[in-house]
């Protein structure tokens, strides 16, 4: 008998160490899906998005993925950067693509993997089908991907917004609006509003201007209300071509030919979406060791700085996370990259924020 | 080359608003899977007006196929007005994959023989509905489409087509679509098990592994009680068996008595006798020997944990 639990002690103490060691090596591996309706530019993002991002820069922190995937993804944006060339085919119902990704930082020592994400791009009018068409396996497996994405992010279409601050809201905007935001609530992570087109927008309007017009639709408001137990809820303004690259021409907007083709921010989205979502889990009541992130994070040793729940409607929930000394170098900067990012886009766009701006303006 | 029935149809999308059927087989839209269309047509290739046919698994009972091509429109093929290539707001082309339902298996459509006259009837009975969407500017109902004899022409060369993976509507297995020997069949993409069911099966299945070998190390390591060897060494007398009792002794005992000196101590001349054992003590136990004739022997014995099993020690014989 003696021998059996010795047998038994030792085996626990083997598997714990196994254990440790393969999880000390393990890779975050997360899906993030970005809604958004036809058109509100979900495939250029992408392709411009890898293209910022493949080649690291001072941070080291870069994305990877097959030679395959990298061809197109940058046909992808080749297509949009050719001022020749109409933009990518939109996508079609059939033609639902998962890029997965690969996160990498470059150190002194060498190229290290620390996760993979996969990113989701379908036909937008899907998104449509889940509440205007009769339910089929395809709607629902869709939705699925949805409720089961770790990280989900919405594409606001700069151009429908636009016509919207000017009074003239294109046909569908408020319901398509309304079902948006309707995926978005029956997820059970923070989600970050993506507000594409930007170049379309600034030059005429603040962001300030933007996100009061929107905070007037009460849909919209109670969405940012409600997400406050959660912490968070962006608004990133993006441009995956850059100021001047295109120009309206009445309801379209065309290439302008001979322009370059200079993206805006659209690495911060996926940049913001991992410290929110590590935050957001740790908001969580009895998250902890349920949850990959925080799994992940607490292996990572990463530490959670300044946490308050706010459940009031004055002062701003605020919240960092941070590497430890003894967390791995690469994930150290990854987080310094990604904070970094948040950080600068608060600091340009404070109003950002969208639950910080509501409960500062006391709405 | 045989001709066959099928129906035209189209899965494409106005200047804002997203790809939908406008045309489809009656049968379909009444059974509500003209759905299938939208997503089993997907562009292939980029080589302009290709032919795909692909199999479309678990939306009917009976087998189901598309033959089509995807093009990038000009307003004058709908005559909308003008030349220009068709484009939505954000200044895409304007594809319509545009086709014919049959209901065949894939792998028997090239035997029809299906000629461009055929694809240009779909353009032309498909048409309206397009034009219909383009003035909308938001989703239309899709137009029934009637049946169209196919294929089976003499005079005209027949099509190329290209043979693609099957759609399977999700949920469906693929072995619901007509047999294809020799080829793989892909079967609706699906991720991965969630993590916390994954874990929680390994979990499970580790308990259950260890309770096993918890269960058969107690079975196959536990020294057997004084009790059980006294009755076991009981037995083992009572059926004649005296090697397997002597063996219930220790090897000092065995070292210190021959077999033969204790066969003829307990039994005498009788080959095996009926045995009563009774525990007196945690070590110590009675058993009482009757012989065939009636004769009783009382033994006490000792028993001792040696190399961690019971074994009888010692043994007083009374007569």
């Amino acid at each position: 008998m003696e021998v059996f639990i010795l047998l038994i002690l030792v085996a626990t103490v083997v598997i714990w160490i196994a254990r440790r060691r393969k999880r000390a090596k393990e890779t975050l591996e997360l899906t993030l899906a970005v809604v958004g309706f036809e058109a509100s530019g979900k495939t250029v993002y992408i392709g411009s998005m890898f293209n910022e991002l493949r080649v690291p820069d001072a941070s080291g922190v870069f994305l990877d993925t097959s030679a395959e995937n990298a061809g197109r993804l940058l046909a992808l944006y080749n297509t949009t950067a050719d001022t020749d060339k109409k933009f990518p085919d939109s996508t079609s119902k059939g033609e639902l693509i998962e890029w997965p990704f690969t996160v990498k930082v470059k150190l002194a020592t060498g190229v290290t993997e620390i996760g993979r994400f996969s990113y989701l791009d379908f036909a937008g009018e899907s998104l449509r089908d889940l509440y205007t068409a009769a339910s089929n396996p395809e709607t629902r497996l869709l939705q699925d991907r949805f409720l089961g994405a770790d990280i989900l992010m919405a594409a606001l279409d700069g151009l429908q917004v636009k016509r919207f601050l000017e009074n003239r809201p294109l046909p569908g905007f408020y319901d398509d609006l309304g079902t948006l935001l309707s995926v978005l609530s029956n997820h059970h992570q923070p989600v970050n509003l993506i507000l594409t087109k930007w170049d379309i927008l600034e030059d005429d309007y603040t962001f300030r201007q933007v996100v009061e017009r929107l905070l007037q639709i009460n849909t919209f408001a109670n969405f940012v209300r409600s997400q406050r137990v959660l912490g968070t809820c962006r608004l990133i303004p993006v441009s995956s071509v850059g100021p001047g690259f295109v120009q309206e021409v009445g309801d379209s907007m065309r290439k302008v030919r001979g322009k370059l083709i200079n993206p805006v921010r659209v690495e911060v989205p996926v940049t913001c979406a991992l410290p929110d979502a590590l935050i957001a889990q740790r908001r969580k009541p009895a998250s902890a060791g349920r949850s990959r992130l925080l799994t992940w994070a607490k292996f990572m040793k990463l530490n959670f700085g300044v946490l308050q729940i706010d459940f009031s409607s004055v002062g701003s929930a605020s919240a960092t996370v941070s590497p430890a000394q003894s967390t791995p170098a690469a994930v150290s900067q990854l987080i310094r990259y990604c904070t970094s990012k948040l950080h600068r886009l608060e600091s340009e766009f404070p109003e950002s924020d969208l639950v910080g701006f509501i409960q500062q303006r006391r709405m | 080359m045989a001709a066959a029935r099928a129906w035209p149809y189209a899965v494409t999308r106005g200047a804002t608003s997203g790809y939908q059927a406008i045309v489809a087989p009656a049968f379909l839209t009444q059974a509500g899977q003209a759905y299938v269309l939208e997503y089993a047509s997907r562009q292939e290739t980029s080589e302009p007006g290709a032919v795909t046919v692909r199999d479309v698994v678990g939306a009917t009972e009976e087998p189901l196929s598309l033959a089509y091509r995807v093009l990038e429109v000009r307003a004058d093929r709908y005559a909308l007005g003008g030349t220009d290539p068709l484009e939505d707001s954000a200044g895409r082309a304007i594809r319509v994959f545009e086709g014919l339902v049959l209901r065949l298996p894939a792998e028997r459509v090239p035997s029809i023989g299906l000629t461009a006259a055929d694809l240009d009837a779909v353009t032309a009975a498909t048409a309206p509905a397009f034009r219909k969407l383009w003035a909308a500017g938001s989703r239309i109902e899709p137009e029934a489409s009637p049946a169209l004899s196919v294929g089976g022409a003499a005079r005209e060369s027949p099509l190329s087509v290209r043979i693609s993976v099957p759609y399977v509507v999700p949920g469906i297995s693929a072995e619901r679509g007509p047999a294809r020997p020799g080829r793989t069949r892909p079967t609706a993409k699906r991720g991965p098990a969630p993590r916390g069911r994954t874990r929680l099966t390994i979990a499970v299945a580790a308990a259950c592994v260890l309770a096993a070998l918890l269960a058969w190390f107690l079975i196959k390591s536990s020294p057997a009680s004084p009790e059980a060897i006294v009755q076991q060494m009981c037995s083992e007398l009572s059926s004649g068996d005296v090697n397997a009792a002597y063996q219930q002794f220790s090897p000092a005992y065995r070292n210190a008595t021959s077999q033969q000196a204790f066969q003829t101590t307990l039994l005498g001349s009788n080959a095996k006798a009926s045995c009563t054992p009774t525990m007196t003590a945690a070590d110590r136990a009675t058993v009482s020997l009757r012989w065939a004739d009636g004769t009783v022997r009382n033994a006490v014995l000792d028993l001792q944990q040696e190399a961690g099993r019971w074994q009888i020690t010692s043994m007083n014989v009374s007569p």
